[in-house]
C-alpha cells in the first residue's frame, strides 16, 4: 500500500437544481424530496453528490475486490470513500434535525455504503505488508492533526463569541480532512490522534447542535403557523355573504359583486385553498414533532379539531346561503336562479365527499325549486325522464367494470404483496400487515425499490376515485388511501365521447341545461375526466416521505383527499421513516359513474 | 321484493275463505296459510302493488335474453314535451326504483307526439335495459345505439308494444343478441 496524498478535490461546488426528486423504480437513487427551503437545500445537494461519488468509487472497489485484486485497491480511494460516507451520515443526521425524511433516508444510505466498504476494509488490513502501510498512515495522520491543532485557538475564539455556525464549519473542515487517514486505524488510534481537539469538539458539537435545533424548530413553528388556515373566518365570510344575499341577491367579495351561485363557486375554491393549507400545516406539524421529538404535539390535534369543526358547520352554512336567496327571489326568478345554482353545487358536492354537505344543499335546492310550483313540476318531469336512465347506466357501468377488473388487483393489494417485509427482503410493510396503512423504510430506498418494484411493475391493477388534474396535464390522481395514491393519464378524447352520449341521454344543450343535480354532476364530472375507477398496468413506482407529501401539497392536487378529510397520521417516533407510495398506472379502461370506455 | 311466482296459492285461498266466512278449514291448510301471512312484508305501497301484480293488473313484459324472461309488471309513463325536450315514453317493470324486483326492465324513447294515443302505429327508437337476476349481468343498448319499438295499441290505460329490431349487449364480456320483446303495459 502506498501512503497517500490528500487533495481537497472532493470539497464540492454544488448546484441544488441538479438533484433528482424522489426515488422510483427507474431512478432508485433519487433522493427523497425536501419540504423546507431555508436550511435544507444545500445540505441535500451535498449529500446527494457525496452519495453518488461514493457509489461510483464503491463500484470500482467492489470489482477489484471480486477479481481478487485486493492489493490493487488504492487506500486513498478507500479513505476518501470512507470519509465521504461519514460526511453523508452527518448530513443525514442534520437533515433529520430539520424534520426532513430525506435525512433519515440519507442516514440509511450511509449505513448501506458503510457495510459495503466494511468487508473490503477488513480484507485490506489483512493483506501482507499491510501493517507497514498502516503505520505510515498513522504517522501522517498524526502530523496532519498536529498541524491543524494550531487552529484550536481560533476555534476557541469562535466558541467565546458563541459563533456556533462558523465553529462547526471550521471544526468539521479539519475533521473531514483527517478522516480519510483514520479509515485504517483503530478506535484507540483515532482517539489519540484527535485528542487535541477533544475539548473544543465536545463544546462545539453540543452548542452547535442546540443552535441548529433551535433554528430548526423556530423555522418549523413559523411555517406551520403561517400555513394554518383560518376556518372561523371562512365560515364568517359565508355567514356575511348569506346576509347580503338575503337582502340583495349578491355580496361583494374582494371588490367584486357575486351572486349566490357565484358565491358557492367562490367558497368551493376558498375551501380547496384552505384544505391544501391545512394539509401542508399538518405536514409541517409532523416535521416539527419529528424534529422536536414530541409526538404527538398539541398543535397537531388543534389543527385536526379546527378542520373537523369547520367540516360539520360548512354544509348547513352554505345551505343557509341558498335559503336566503330563496327567501328573496320571486317565483318568476326561480328557474334562472335554480339552473345557475346547479353547476357550482354539483362541483362542490363532487369535491367535498368527505363532508356532510350533500343533504343540506340538496334540500335547499329542492326548496328553491318549490317556490315556483310550475318550475318544480318541470324539474319533476325532467327527473322522471332522466333519473332512471342514470340509474341503469350506472348499473351497467358497474357490471362492465367488475367484469374487466376480474384479472386486476386493487393497487393497494398489489402494493402490499410486492413491498411486504420477508425474511430476505426489507420491504415497506410489516410481515403480518393486513393493509398498507403503515409504510416505512428501514433500508436505503433504492434497496427496497430495486428488489420489490419488479413485483409491481407490469402487473394489472385498479385504482379508485380519480380526480382529473386541472390544466393541460390530461392526467388524474386516484384519491390517497392508506399511504397509496396513483397517477393515471386520461384519454380525454374517449371521455369526450362518453360525455357527448350523456348529453344526449340527459337532453342537455347550451340552451337547455340539465334540471337535476344528478344530471349536472354526471355531465360535469364526465367533461372533467373524474372517474370512479380505472384499470390498467402499473408502469412506475415512487417513494415519497409521508410528511413531505402533505407538507408540499400543490394546489393542483388539492383533491388528493376529498374536502373534509384530513390526511392520516399516527403518532410514532418514526415519522421521518414513514413513506407514501405513488404508482403510475397506464389504463386500459376508464369507468366513469355512468359509462366505461376502453383505452386502446 | 316478492315476485309473482312467490305469492303462494294458499294466500289466495285464505283471502277467498275469509271473504266467504267459511268455518270448517283443515288444520294443515290453516297452518300453511298462517305461515304465508306471517312472511308477507307489509309496506303500504308495495302491498297495493303486490295485489295489483298478483291480480295481473299491472301488465307484463315478455323478453328473450339467453332464454325467456318475464317481468312481473310493466308500466308505461308518458312525459309530454317542454321547451328543449321532446316527449318521452318509458316502459318499466316497476313503479318506483325502490320497488324494483328481478327480472327488471327499462325502455325509454324520445317520441314526437303530444299524447300517448298519437303514438299508435309508430315505431320509435329506444334505449333498453334488461336485468334478469339481481346477481347477473344487464343487457342493454350499447353507446348511442337503439332498439326499434312499435307501439301497437293504446286502449284506455293499457299500452301494447313490441320490439321490432335492434341489438342488446351483455354488460360482462360484451356478447350481443337480437332484442326481442313484447310489452303489455299499464299507465299507473
Amino acid at each position: 500500500m502506498r501512503a497517500f496524498n490528500f487533495l481537497c478535490c472532493w470539497l464540492l461546488a454544488l448546484s441544488p437544481s441538479l438533484v433528482l426528486a424522489n426515488p422510483s423504480d427507474k431512478e432508485p437513487y433519487g433522493p427523497l424530496d425536501l419540504h423546507g427551503q431555508e436550511y435544507a437545500p444545500e445540505m441535500h445537494a451535498t449529500a446527494k453528490q457525496l452519495f453518488d461519488r461514493s457509489k461510483d468509487d464503491l463500484a470500482k472497489i467492489e470489482s477489484q475486490f471480486k477479481s481478487k485484486d485486493v492489493d490493487k485497491i488504492k487506500p486513498a480511494v478507500v479513505g476518501k470513500t470512507h470519509a465521504a460516507i461519514n460526511q453523508l451520515r452527518r448530513l443525514g443526521a442534520r437533515l433529520r434535525q430539520l424534520g426532513e425524511p430525506a435525512g433519515a433516508e440519507f442516514e440509511l444510505r450511509a449505513q448501506m455504503q458503510h457495510q459495503m466498504l466494511a468487508s473490503v476494509l477488513q480484507q485490506m488490513k489483512n493483506v501482507p505488508n499491510a501493517q507497514r502501510g498502516i503505520d505510515a498512515i498513522r504517522s501522517e495522520a498524526g502530523q496532519l492533526a498536529q498541524a491543524r491543532a494550531k487552529q484550536i485557538p481560533k476555534l476557541q475564539k469562535l466558541i467565546d463569541q458563541n459563533n456556533w455556525r462558523e465553529a462547526d464549519k471550521e471544526l468539521y473542515e479539519i475533521f473531514d480532512e483527517i478522516e480519510p487517514y483514520l479509515t485504517f486505524l483503530s478506535v484507540e488510534d483515532r482517539a489519540s490522534i484527535l485528542s487535541p481537539f477533544r475539548e473544543v469538539a465536545a463544546t462545539i458539537d453540543m452548542k452547535a447542535t442546540q443552535d441548529r435545533q433551535r433554528l430548526a424548530l423556530e423555522s418549523l413553528v413559523k411555517r406551520r403557523d403561517e400555513l394554518r388556515p383560518d376556518f372561523p373566518k371562512l365560515l364568517a365570510d359565508v355567514q356575511a355573504a348569506t346576509a347580503s344575499v338575503g337582502k340583495a341577491g349578491k355580496h361583494n367579495m374582494d371588490g367584486k359583486d357575486l351572486t349566490g351561485p357565484e358565491l358557492i363557486a367562490h367558497f368551493d375554491q376558498a375551501w380547496r385553498q384552505a384544505h391544501v393549507a391545512h394539509c401542508k400545516a399538518l405536514g409541517v406539524a409532523w416535521a416539527y414533532e419529528a424534529a422536536s421529538q414530541q409526538v404527538p404535539s398539541p398543535e397537531r390535534q388543534a389543527l385536526l379539531d379546527a378542520y373537523a369543526k369547520f367540516t360539520t358547520e360548512v354544509g348547513p352554512a352554505l345551505a343557509a346561503l341558498v335559503k336566503a336567496d330563496t327567501a328573496r327571489v320571486n317565483a318568476s326568478g326561480v328557474a334562472a336562479l335554480y339552473t345557475a345554482y346547479l353547476p357550482p353545487v354539483a362541483d362542490l358536492l363532487d369535491h367535498a365527499t368527505g363532508a356532510p354537505v350533500e343533504t343540506p344543499l340538496t334540500a335547499a335546492l329542492d326548496e328553491l325549486a318549490k317556490k315556483s310550483p310550475e318550475f318544480a313540476a318541470q324539474v319533476a318531469a325532467y327527473r322522471a325522464v332522466t333519473d332512471e336512465t342514470l340509474r341503469w347506466k350506472a348499473r351497467v357501468a358497474e357490471e362492465q367494470a367488475k367484469a374487466k377488473a376480474a384479472e386486476h388487483e386493487p393497487v393497494e393489494q398489489r402494493a402490499l404483496r410486492a413491498f411486504k417485509r420477508t425474511d430476505s427482503a426489507v420491504g415497506l410493510f410489516a410481515m403480518d400487515a393486513a393493509d398498507t396503512k403503515k409504510a416505512w423504510i428501514s433500508d436505503a430506498a433504492a434497496t427496497t425499490l430495486i428488489k420489490d418494484s419488479p413485483q409491481a411493475i407490469g402487473q394489472k391493477a385498479t385504482a379508485n376515485a380519480i380526480t382529473a388534474l386541472p390544466g393541460s396535464s390530461q392526467a388524474g390522481i386516484a384519491q390517497y388511501n392508506a399511504r397509496i395514491y396513483t397517477r393515471v393519464p386520461l384519454a380525454m378524447e374517449k371521455m369526450a365521447d362518453g360525455a357527448k352520449s350523456l348529453e344526449i341521454a340527459l337532453f342537455s344543450s347550451e340552451k337547455s341545461p340539465p334540471l337535476s343535480l344528478a344530471a349536472t354532476r354526471a355531465l360535469r364530472s364526465a367533461r372533467r375526466g373524474d372517474l370512479v375507477q380505472v384499470g390498467g398496468t402499473i408502469g412506475g413506482v415512487y417513494l415519497e416521505g409521508h410528511l413531505t407529501r402533505f407538507a408540499t401539497l400543490p394546489e393542483a392536487a388539492a383533491l388528493l383527499l376529498p374536502l373534509g378529510t384530513s390526511p392520516d397520521s399516527y403518532g410514532q417516533q418514526d415519522q421521518l421513516e414513514q413513506v407514501v407510495l405513488r404508482f403510475d398506472l397506464q389504463p386500459t379502461w376508464l369507468r366513469h359513474q355512468y359509462f366505461v370506455v376502453e383505452v386502446p | 321484493m316478492r315476485r309473482l311466482s312467490q305469492v303462494p296459492l294458499a294466500g289466495l285461498l285464505v283471502l277467498s275463505m275469509a271473504l266467504c266466512g267459511c268455518g270448517d278449514v283443515a288444520d294443515s291448510v290453516q297452518k300453511t296459510a298462517n305461515q304465508v301471512q306471517q312472511s308477507v312484508t307489509k309496506t303500504v305501497e308495495s302491498a297495493k302493488t303486490q295485489v295489483q301484480e298478483k291480480m295481473e293488473m299491472a301488465g307484463s313484459s315478455e323478453l328473450t335474453v339467453e332464454g325467456p324472461v318475464k317481468t312481473a309488471a310493466c308500466y308505461a309513463i308518458f312525459t309530454p314535451a317542454v321547451a328543449g325536450r321532446p316527449s318521452v315514453l318509458s316502459l318499466r317493470s316497476y313503479r318506483q326504483a325502490e320497488s324494483e324486483a328481478f327480472p327488471a326492465m327499462f325502455v325509454q324513447a324520445n317520441v314526437s307526439a303530444a299524447t300517448l294515443p298519437e303514438l299508435v302505429g309508430q315505431t320509435v327508437s329506444a334505449t333498453m335495459f334488461v336485468k334478469p337476476t339481481a346477481e347477473g349481468p344487464t343487457w342493454s343498448t350499447a353507446g348511442e345505439t337503439t332498439v326499434q319499438v312499435k307501439i301497437v295499441a293504446v286502449e284506455g290505460s293499457n299500452v301494447t308494444a313490441e320490439v321490432t329490431g335492434g341489438t342488446l349487449t351483455r354488460s360482462d364480456g360484451g356478447a350481443t343478441q337480437n332484442a326481442v320483446g313484447k310489452f303489455t303495459a299499464v299507465v299507473p
